[in-house]
């Protein structure tokens, strides 16, 4: 096997752990955007603008950001090693030369650090699109296109619709929570699945949903706006209203 | 003749306030469904069917399965929200400036008046207020 052979090959292993890396960098952006959306809701003045890049930090640690980077790290150290034993057992380590080592070498940071930009520009730019949607009320529109711009040339780019739409649901999600959260205790106080009529891009939970026409308590309400189903780019949320409009709307009230 | 009142002004007053809140919060949720189900089916606050899309438009919104007036997207009825305001003003705006001009563009452009509430409807608030300070 030569030289050659031996990098392709761990090229396509790099490859594997990289389409890895991204699928499961895609679940903790799920975890980071409604984590940031509960908390920069709550972001009301300047000195908490002080305060956000270590409020940004938390939720990255919290959705497992960093973990998952040092577990990108060690992997390609394993990778590093399992090419050295590899060259060794072909009796080619010896043969490459102080430079190719160190070439690559640096190739390796450079995949870390590639890979490491990637999740921080797309991290920066949601936590940006959030910011500005709350703090100057820009509309999804300058969102989305702020967001093209900024995640331009990257994956990321084609899920800027999706981050945007789920910023602006989940923003207004957290609104209405907590406009109810001064009358939450109220027994009078039901949720109601509110949204787009199901069409055919409606997903099965949210169609269920919709179709049981009903009135949930504010724990029903929760666990089921939690749903890892309707996390991502959903277009219905939950609005509150008294156990009589309800009943008066068709909805069944328990 | 010494008048001892046993009140509490302080407890009173914020039964009131979130008595009111309640009233104005519940009003303003439950006349949006209310008035984006009215939205949907093409209906204005009198009852009259408002101006139809046009047949090209009508045609690509059916082949997407879309039957509902103003939903493609959904996002101009997503956006209909409400604040109070002093006074005990409510106050029903699009939350996204893009969907407010895309609803003025329906209202001044095409004349489909959709976003009024009858006099039904406002009674129903006013009510709902008045109600909620019964046996205070």
């Amino acid at each position: 096997m030569s030289l050659k052979d031996l990098i392709d090959a761990n090229q396509e292993e790099l490859e594997d752990i990289i389409a890895k890396f991204d699928k499961r960098l895609d679940k903790i952006f799920r975890k980071v955007n409604v984590l940031a959306t509960a908390r920069i809701a709550n972001i009301s003045d300047i000195d908490d603008v002080v305060k956000f890049d270590v409020i940004w930090r938390g939720i990255l640690e919290e959705a497992g950001f960093y973990n998952l980077l040092q577990r990108y790290v060690n992997t390609l150290d394993d990778l590093q090693g399992s090419l050295n034993a590899v060259l060794t057992e072909a009796g080619l380590l010896e043969t490459l030369g102080a430079d190719q080592i160190k070439r690559l070498t640096a190739i390796k940071e450079l995949q870390i650090k590639g890979i490491e930009q990637i999740g921080i520009d797309a991290g920066l730019t949601l936590k940006k699109g959030l910011y500005n949607n709350v703090l100057a009320g820009k509309t999804k529109a300058d969102l989305l296109m702020s967001m093209g711009d900024e995640l331009g040339g990257t994956k990321y780019a084609s899920y800027a619709k999706t981050y945007a739409n789920t910023a602006i649901n989940d923003y207004r999600q957290a609104t209405l929570n907590q406009r109810a959260e001064v009358i939450q205790d109220d027994d009078d106080i039901v949720w109601i699945y509110d949204g787009n009529d199901i069409d055919e891009v409606t997903r099965d939970f949210c169609a269920e949903v919709l179709v049981a026409n009903k009135a949930y308590s504010t724990d029903e309400k929760n666990e089921l706006e939690a749903s890892p189903e309707r996390a991502w780019n959903c277009r219905h949320f939950f609005t509150f209203v008294t156990r009589q409009d309800a009943i008066d709307m068709g909805y069944a009230v328990d | 003749m010494k008048f001892k009142s046993n009140i509490n002004f302080d407890k009173l007053k914020k039964d009131f306030n979130k008595r009111v809140y309640k009233a104005l919060e519940t009003s303003g949720n439950s006349t949006i469904l209310t008035l984006k189900k009215r939205i949907k089916k093409g209906v204005n606050a009198k009852g009259s069917q408002f101006k139809s899309l046009n047949k090209t438009y009508k045609a690509s919104k059916a082949k997407r399965g879309k039957i509902a007036m103003f939903e493609l997207e959904g996002d101009m009825l997503r956006a209909i929200t409400h604040e109070t305001k002093k006074n005990n003003i409510l106050r029903f705006y699009f939350d996204d400036e893009d969907m407010n001009k895309r609803a003025h563009y329906n209202i001044d452009k095409h004349k489909r008046d959709f976003f009024e509430l009858s006099d039904k409807e406002v009674n129903k608030i006013q009510n709902r207020i008045s109600d909620s300070l019964n046996n205070l």
